[in-house]
């Protein structure tokens, strides 16, 4: 177990995205079962030990990453980037992308009241959202859903994660 | 003195509408349509809109809202059927979209919050250590040597271009250009762009080719090209069989 848990730490630390548990047990050959307990393990050890980084579930794998207590150390190393540099709109249109996916254009213009031709190619080029499939409808409509960047980048392991939609008696 | 005066950006009507209805402190079913009309109109005459897609969007809202406004002002029939059920309120259907957009917009609050947070958490940003250089292609096979070649043609061809300096009518005569043409391929065969060569202007060019068809129809000239874009070569031909036979057509 040792063994597996310094080549899965090897692994974490050289691979440049999350990596899934069945990618790591296809390149250590050891067991989903063993890598799941060998993360959990990692995990603790990291919290345990109060180091500046700590292992986080992300987009249906696993990451190191830096503990948030360092955020404002680490800006001084890397000029920080607020909202990923999405406008208020384009954080509403990828919003109803995000709760209402698969989704077409004309839906989320029918519910922000405004065009979102701008909004929606920015989300595209940062690769947020993405063309998901074609709605069955007269002018087979693209429609948009987000990506494996979003949870990434969002923080989340998966869309489950997703904080439920307000309500509507929010008013 | 003038003023200036800081006004809101809203990201759409819907905003803006939110905005109103929340410093009115009114009920979203209930929403005063007469007086929340008035200062949306109010907020569009003195915001200058730049972005005219969106300009247009907050009109359509406005046209919504007038439209209610008139349809509020009319008087509706005292005693409804009892039967009939009762018609809805225009306004619900806009208090609805409202509070439809409403979600949305605090879910993307949210989300920005969690973009901040997972923000904060910063993964390895260190790339596989490279050393290779790579280099597109985008001249294909073309070889250094062959660039140069091409390069010189044509600026040799760029310094011998006369400077015009008087326009003149040009005319030349192919039958003259025929007989020179004839002429040069007496003494040898050659390429076509050997007869261009001191022949600079386009008509002068475009005369010759003429000239060389011509000759070739009548077989009086061989023409030989190996490949495409290949050099063509220019010989005398052997008889005059095609040119008895055309002759004689004319």
């Amino acid at each position: 177990m040792q063994e597996l848990k310094a080549s899965i730490e090897a692994l974490l630390f050289a691979a440049p995205e999350p990596m899934s548990e069945k990618a790591l047990a296809e390149l250590t050959g050891a067991s989903i079962k063993d890598v799941t307990a060998a993360l959990r393990e990692l995990q603790d050890e990291y919290q345990d030990r109060m180091g500046g980084f700590l292992l986080y579930p992300l987009a249906g794998g696993w990451q190191l990453r830096t503990r948030e207590e360092f955020a404002e150390l680490i800006d001084k190393l890397h000029r920080p980037v607020n909202n990923a540099g999405l406008s208020p709109a384009a954080l509403e249109t990828l919003a109803i992308i995000a709760y209402k996916q698969p989704v077409t254009r004309a839906v989320m213009e029918r519910i922000r009241g405004v065009r979102v031709d701008s909004a929606l190619q920015s989300l595209l080029e940062r690769g947020l959202v993405e063309e998901v499939g074609r709605l069955d409808e007269p002018g087979r409509p693209i429609l948009y859903g987000t990506t494996t960047k979003f949870l990434i980048h969002l923080g989340l392991n998966s869309l489950d994660d997703l904080p439920p939609l307000p309500d509507e008696e929010v008013l | 003195m003038t003023y200036q005066v800081q006004l809101p950006v809203y990201q759409g009507p819907f905003e803006l509408l939110l905005d109103l209805i929340k410093r009115e402190e009114v009920s979203i079913w209930d929403i005063p349509i007469a007086r929340i009309t008035d200062q949306y109109l109010e907020y569009l005459s003195v915001a200058e809109v730049l972005d005219l897609h969106l300009a247009a969007d907050f009109l359509v809202m406005a046209a919504t809202l007038i439209q209610l406004k008139a349809r509020s002002l009319l008087p509706r029939p005292k005693a409804p059927d009892p039967d009939e059920p009762a018609e809805p309120d225009p306004r619900e259907e806009l208090a609805l979209r409202l509070l439809d957009y409403r979600r949305y917009y605090l879910a993307s609050v949210r989300l920005g919050e969690l973009l901040a947070a997972a923000g904060r958490r910063y993964p390895r940003g260190v790339p596989r250590p490279k050393l290779e250089v790579h280099y597109s292609q985008p001249v294909g096979s073309a070889t250094p040597e062959l660039l140069c070649r091409l390069a010189a043609d044509v600026l040799a061809a760029c310094r011998e271009r006369e400077e015009v300096k008087e326009l003149r009518r040009i005319s030349i005569d192919l039958p003259a250009r025929m007989r020179a043409v004839l002429s040069a391929l007496a003494r040898e065969p050659k390429r076509f762009t050997d007869l261009l060569a001191r022949r600079r202007s386009r008509l002068d060019c475009v005369v010759t080719l003429l000239a060389v068809l011509e000759l070739a129809r009548k077989g009086k000239v061989k023409v030989r090209q190996n490949r495409p874009f290949g050099v063509i070569e220019l010989s005398l031909g052997s008889g005059d069989e095609l040119d008895a036979r055309t002759e004689g057509q004319h």
